[in-house]
């Protein structure tokens, strides 16, 4: 299973949760956001820290995820936010946070650099029906 | 039973549509619906239901990004 705790700078925080970098500091300063510091003294929050922050950004409206983007075939639309970015060579691996749980696409490194994807930013994974497994829990 | 795939997410049966070969299960993961195109033969296989609880699995090269 995918890590659910990456952890972010206050600014990708901010863009992650849609406030201004502002709020987060304060947010900070006045305890509100838990953190964690480097070293050097920054303040790093992991992303389990601001789950409830999210779902108080899911209550504005927001469009039905099967519903986003209409344009292509694919069944599986699933809107997040990108929470961590590794490009390796030819290969980029990003984590999306899609509700209660992170998604993990491989993509090429070329087409990670061509949608300029950056922490925070709103994305959608896509995934062919006929790519889906299940698993029986018992 | 442990697999390799990173995506692994817990949800419960919402719809089952079975045809000759193919049957289309929907899961509901969280706010969000997942579908999946298995075999009829899996289905019998897994005695799956609607109500049941699952993982829908995919392997992370299968997931496509896009950007508003």
């Amino acid at each position: 299973m995918a890590t659910n705790n990456e952890m972010l700078t206050p600014r990708e925080a901010a863009r992650l949760i849609g406030v201004s970098y502002p709020s987060i500091k304060q947010w900070i300063l006045t305890g509100k956001l838990k953190t964690v510091q480097t070293p050097g003294g920054h303040h790093r929050i992991a992303q389990s820290n601001l789950k409830p922050f999210l779902e108080k950004d899911k209550a504005k409206p927001t469009i039905a995820s099967r519903e986003r983007f209409r344009r292509v075939s694919g069944r599986n639309q699933l809107a997040g936010k990108v929470v961590s970015i590794r490009i390796e060579g030819l290969l980029a691996e990003v984590i999306l946070a899609v509700g209660d749980t992170n998604v993990t696409a491989i993509i090429t490194a070329n087409a990670a650099r061509e949608l300029q994807l950056k922490k925070g930013d709103t994305a959608a994974a896509l995934i062919k029906s006929t790519d889906v497994m299940i698993e029986r829990l018992d | 039973m442990t697999i390799s795939a990173r995506n692994q997410l817990p949800g419960r049966v919402e719809e089952i549509l079975l045809g000759q070969i193919m049957a289309h299960v929907t899961v509901r993961v969280g706010d969000n619906l997942i579908e999946s195109v298995i075999t009829r033969r899996s289905v019998d296989a897994l005695q799956l239901k609607t109500g049941d609880e699952v993982k829908v699995v995919v392997k992370s090269t299968e997931v496509m990004l896009q950007k508003d």
